[in-house]
């Protein structure tokens, strides 16, 4: 009982002095993060009334219910992560005590110890945020959804690791066709065909694609096209952010061979404007799709303006992208990925609500090109 | 007098430092490499000699002081002149889905070599890739990596080699191979500066050994004149600060 306790109170203790090591950071972030979102909604706050007007009752009901789930999801497979992370990791608790002897019984109770921990912390916070912002169910409800969580967590922990990709054979080597070329051609076809983490966000993307077809399709307001096409932009520049977090880690390659700081920052602004494009081509495309086939096949300008308005809003994430990368820490996704939303939220809202909002993006860019100017070789 | 046109040292640093708030202060270091030379860089761990490394080789910026790599002053900024320079970090991280082949591949077009299709197979038979080329770099173990990472520190047979404790995770038959590289690139009057932990190493490939120590490099002199096991016990000496007991060789 004492050791189990013990190995208890080492697992706060680390906990403890990670948090204290980036205090600093993650508190300058965490204030600038939400004086950003303050800011958003002040702004935006009259605007965003008058569209969230147009939607009906139920519409907004099944938004929340929407919202509940993907934070629902987000919560159990996070819990899940990090158990199956202690569960395997060399520097975890579980395993060190094994490596120095530990008996069985004690490394047992602690993992059970550690997992309800976690699942009170995860699924608590997540259950928290729920009923006190988005939708309240009735315990009935809220226990068969949590039995839900469980069993998706127990999955994912049980999860046998994924085998490496099947590469093809290799390409013949040739020769080389200019530094840039290959910087953004190699960036590519790692994002395309290697990296689990940016197929996944590209294949979300796509399904959110689907989301603006069908929102057009069921007659709904204009504003549930432009939320879905900002979110297949979002999430597929996601992809962009997971490749740089890759890139960085073994950065010494290219700073090696004489790659600058500018010239990195140049290859991600291509990657993230052939993104933003192909995305907001599909979202000009499945707009106008469900518009056709909604009104029988008649598509008038004012569809083909609306459609304009959809594709120009998923653009806007996969531009602003590669100026926000490098601003806290490339390597750190999760962080890229909540700068991303704010910036993508005020311009694209923007963006929506005037065509004059795509000017924001170049004034972005001065200012935050600069500011992260030489990151390349700090990260 | 040295001038940037006619240098007389291959890499000049002068005065340089490197601080990280609030405590650590590297240098002021000053220090030439000369054509030819094969330097060895002994400290204790943290000392500084990765921080070191990283500021010769134009990655970090220096707080102060500068570094010329033939005459030019070395920056992030300066593609043409890091080229001149092959590095291998102590932690030798790669893409992780990546093949060994096509990292090579990779890397030799950012070095712009013209042959490509033939200095990719030749470096990978060097280092004793070749069998594991296709497969992805993260289900290699740490040598298999280390060797990749290797042959793209010394695929474009850079004029100054750094190599950040080069030895550690290569089974006898790589160091051989690498011990036969370094005193090919001694006799091709290539320079390279590496660290080691292992006294053995250092007597038997270095012109030169530096010891870093509280932020301050020295030299380990005399050096050329003394036998390998001299030399051994003379970093022994300079590393646990006293002379040592003797030890029957």
């Amino acid at each position: 009982m004492e050791r189990l306790l013990h190995l208890y109170l080492l697992w706060w203790l680390g906990l403890g002095h990670r948090l204290r090591h980036d205090l600093a950071r993650e508190l300058t972030f965490a204030v600038a993060s939400g004086v950003l979102m303050a800011t958003f909604f002040y702004v935006f706050n009259d605007f965003l009334n008058v569209q969230v007007a147009t939607l009906s009752h139920a519409m907004h009901e099944r938004f929340a219910q929407l919202a509940s789930i993907a934070i629902m999801l987000i919560s159990a497979a996070s819990a899940a992560t990090w158990l199956r992370q202690e569960r395997l990791a060399a520097g975890g608790v579980r395993q060190m005590g094994r490596l120095l002897g530990e008996n069985q019984a004690t490394l047992t109770a602690w993992s059970w110890l550690y997992a309800l921990t976690l699942l009170g912390l995860s699924h608590g916070l997540c259950w928290w945020v729920i009923a006190r912002w988005l939708t309240l169910w009735s315990p009935q409800a809220t226990a068969y959804q949590e039995g839900l969580m469980l069993i998706l967590t127990a999955v994912v922990i049980r999860l046998p690791d994924a085998p490496g990709p099947k590469l093809r054979p290799d390409a013949p080597l040739g020769g080389h066709k200019g530094l840039g070329f290959t910087l953004y051609i190699w960036r590519l076809r790692q994002l395309l065909r290697r990296n689990r983490a940016s197929q996944l966000s590209l294949v979300i993307g796509a399904i959110f694609l689907a989301f603006v077809t069908m929102s057009v399709l069921r007659g709904l307001p204009l504003f549930v096209a432009a939320v879905s096409a900002l979110a297949a932009g979002y999430t597929s520049t996601g992809a962009l952010y997971f490749q740089l977090a890759s890139d960085l880690s073994s950065a010494w390659t290219e700073r090696g061979s004489g790659v600058t700081h500018d010239r990195f920052v140049r290859t991600y602004t291509w990657l993230g404007a052939t993104l933003g494009v192909s995305y907001a081509l599909g979202a000009l495309l499945a707009y106008l799709a469900g518009a056709a086939l909604h009104g029988d096949g008649n598509i008038d300008a004012s569809t083909i303006g609306q459609a304009l308005q959809v594709a120009a809003v998923a653009l806007v994430p996969g531009l602003i992208a590669p100026m926000l990368g490098l601003q806290i820490d490339g390597r750190r996704s999760g962080t890229n990925l909540l700068l991303l939303l704010i910036a993508t939220l005020f311009i694209g809202t923007a963006v929506f609500a005037h065509w004059l909002g795509l000017a924001l993006i170049p004034i972005l860019g001065s200012f935050a090109l600069k500011s992260q100017a030489g990151r390349f070789y700090r990260a | 007098m040295t001038t940037p046109s006619a240098p007389l040292h291959l890499l000049q640093a002068t005065q340089l430092t490197k601080s990280f708030a609030p405590r650590y202060l590297l240098g002021p270091v000053d220090l030439g490499l000369a054509a030819g030379e094969t330097i060895g860089v002994i400290g204790k761990n943290g000392a500084g000699k990765s921080t070191l490394f990283q500021l010769l080789t134009g990655n970090l910026d220096a707080s102060s002081g500068e570094v010329r790599l033939d005459g030019h002053k070395l920056t992030p900024d300066t593609p043409q002149i890091k080229r001149m320079i092959g590095y291998l970090p102590q932690d030798p991280v790669l893409p992780r889905w990546a093949t060994g082949r096509e990292v090579l591949g990779y890397g030799a077009r950012l070095y712009e070599l013209n042959d490509i299709a033939k200095r990719v197979p030749a470096a990978e038979a060097y280092w004793d890739c070749g069998s594991y080329r296709q497969k992805p770099l993260s289900t290699l173990s740490y040598g298999m990596q280390k060797r990749v990472a290797l042959a793209l520190a010394t695929i474009h047979e850079p004029r100054l080699l750094i190599l950040d404790e080069p030895f550690s995770g290569l089974d006898l038959n790589h160091i051989k191979a690498l011990e036969e590289l370094l005193a090919q690139r001694r006799a091709n009057g290539l320079t390279t500066v590496l660290s080691t932990h292992v006294t053995a190493f250092c007597a038997r490939l270095c012109s030169r050994v530096w010891s870093l120590s509280d932020g301050h490099l020295d030299s380990v002199e005399p050096w050329l004149s003394l036998t390998h096991p001299q030399r051994e016990r003379a970093i022994e000496d300079r590393f646990f600060g006293t002379p040592t007991a003797p030890v029957h060789r």
